[in-house]
């Protein structure tokens, strides 16, 4: 098999050169993909129909933290997701979501305690809940399908920080919305089960780099 | 043979290449071709710093470069160039040093002057017919192999294990597999009349 030389490569992609549209700053690719990714959840919410006592539950303290912290992480997840996928960016981009995630973690520390404040330990039951990893694994899909569409330069750079990033965003955003309609009100249930799905969900991102690069070419 | 890179000596002009890159994004193939020419010696030198066989640094330069031109729409003009390539340029000699530690893991070198068909080396001059390796010819010359060299001609060739895997499965070191390796190479070669 006979290899190119450097003059030959650098004589094909010239000929190869096609004008080119830049891409989208960081901020409003994150943007646009929250929008969207939101809208194919609330579709599915509103099919649903949400929780009875929302309001109520939003009003509460250690509820509405870990509601805000899923909505914070995911937010940021985006940005710092679109932002890795450039080559000129640092990749302490990346460390973007902890605060969110710390106010996750910290929220549902919080939200065990009073729990077991108010009801002793029985507070703390820990049932199964498949249908939530389910939930949230399926509304997933498509928004991190989308990602994958508008980061796949993100294979020729960092695929793997960026798919993990992108996971954890959809995974908080689906969590978030999973809050709204599923009646469960044991904040360790709702940590366990999100959670799970959460790293079950980057650990496939994380071994899905190949795929990644095989889709984008590389 | 070994690259002799040097020290990347900062002589490029970056507001200058960054100025070529936002008129190659509008499809100027002269500009292209001006930004390529000068950023090879300089990507050679960076590559030759980490990759020691200039095989692997002119493979890497064309990595970056197709790299380059598959991404080049997510440069930013009003940004820097030089971490823009920068970071191309160490993803793909990561790439690459990846790659040869996996393959140096999982073949050893054979010697250059060990020819393609086992028997002797004029077998593969074109002018003689080449002669056939025999199922029987093989078995025979296998069964003159010490049993350690036999499990490791099994485990590394026959069943195309990597060293880690062969060792593991084996018991014995990765060092005396390799050393076996080579002396079951060897006793092949003097049963085939390979000198």
């Amino acid at each position: 098999m006979s290899r190119m030389s450097t003059d030959e490569v650098v004589d094909r992609l010239t000929a190869d050169l096609r004008p080119v549209k830049r891409t989208i700053s960081p901020i409003l690719g994150a943007a646009l993909w929250i929008t969207a990714s939101m809208a194919f959840i609330g579709a599915l919410i509103w099919h649903h129909g949400m929780r009875p006592d929302i309001g109520k539950l939003l009003g509460d303290t250690g509820y509405g933290t870990l509601f805000a912290a899923c909505v914070a992480t995911a937010a940021l997840g985006a940005l710092a997701t679109f932002t890795v996928s450039l080559p000129d960016r640092t990749v302490r981009w990346a460390l973007l979501p902890i605060p969110g995630l710390v106010l996750w973690l910290g929220g549902t520390g919080i939200g065990c305690y009073s729990d077991w404040v108010r009801a002793g330990p029985d507070g703390l039951v820990l049932g199964t809940s498949f249908s939530c990893m389910g939930w949230i694994t399926a509304v997933s899909l498509p928004p991190v399908a989308l990602l994958i569409v508008m980061i796949r330069h993100a294979a020729f750079v960092r695929p793997r920080l960026a798919l993990c990033l992108g996971m954890l965003s959809t995974a908080a955003l689906a969590s978030a919305g999973l809050m709204l309609i599923h009646e469960i009100d044991a904040t360790l249930m709702i940590f366990v089960w999100h959670t799970s799905a959460a790293v079950i969900l980057i650990g496939l991102a994380a071994f899905g780099a190949p795929i990644f690069r095989r889709l984008a070419g590389r | 043979m070994r690259y002799e890179g040097g020290r990347s000596g900062g002589e490029l002009n970056w507001s200058d290449l960054a100025d070529l890159m936002a008129r190659v994004q509008t499809g100027d193939r002269e500009a292209y071709r001006i930004l390529l020419d000068r950023l090879i010696p300089w990507l050679r030198r960076v590559a030759g710093r980490k990759l020691t066989r200039i095989e692997d640094v002119e493979d890497t330069i064309q990595e970056v470069l197709v790299s380059l031109h598959a991404i080049r729409h997510t440069y930013d003009p009003k940004r820097p160039f030089q971490p823009w390539v920068m970071t191309l340029a160490q993803r793909r000699i990561a790439d690459r040093m990846r790659k040869n530690y996996r393959v140096m893991n999982h073949e050893l070198p054979l010697p250059a002057d060990f020819s393609e068909t086992g028997p002797a080396a004029v077998a593969n001059d074109g002018m003689t017919p080449a002669v056939d390796l025999e199922p029987a010819a093989l078995t025979r010359a296998m069964t003159c192999l010490s049993p350690r060299q036999r499990q490791a001609v099994e485990l590394l060739r026959l069943q195309e294990m990597s060293l880690k895997e062969a060792a593991a499965v084996s018991g014995r070191t990765e060092a005396s597999l390799k050393v076996a390796m080579h002396r079951a190479l060897a006793s092949l070669r003097r049963a085939f009349g390979v000198s």
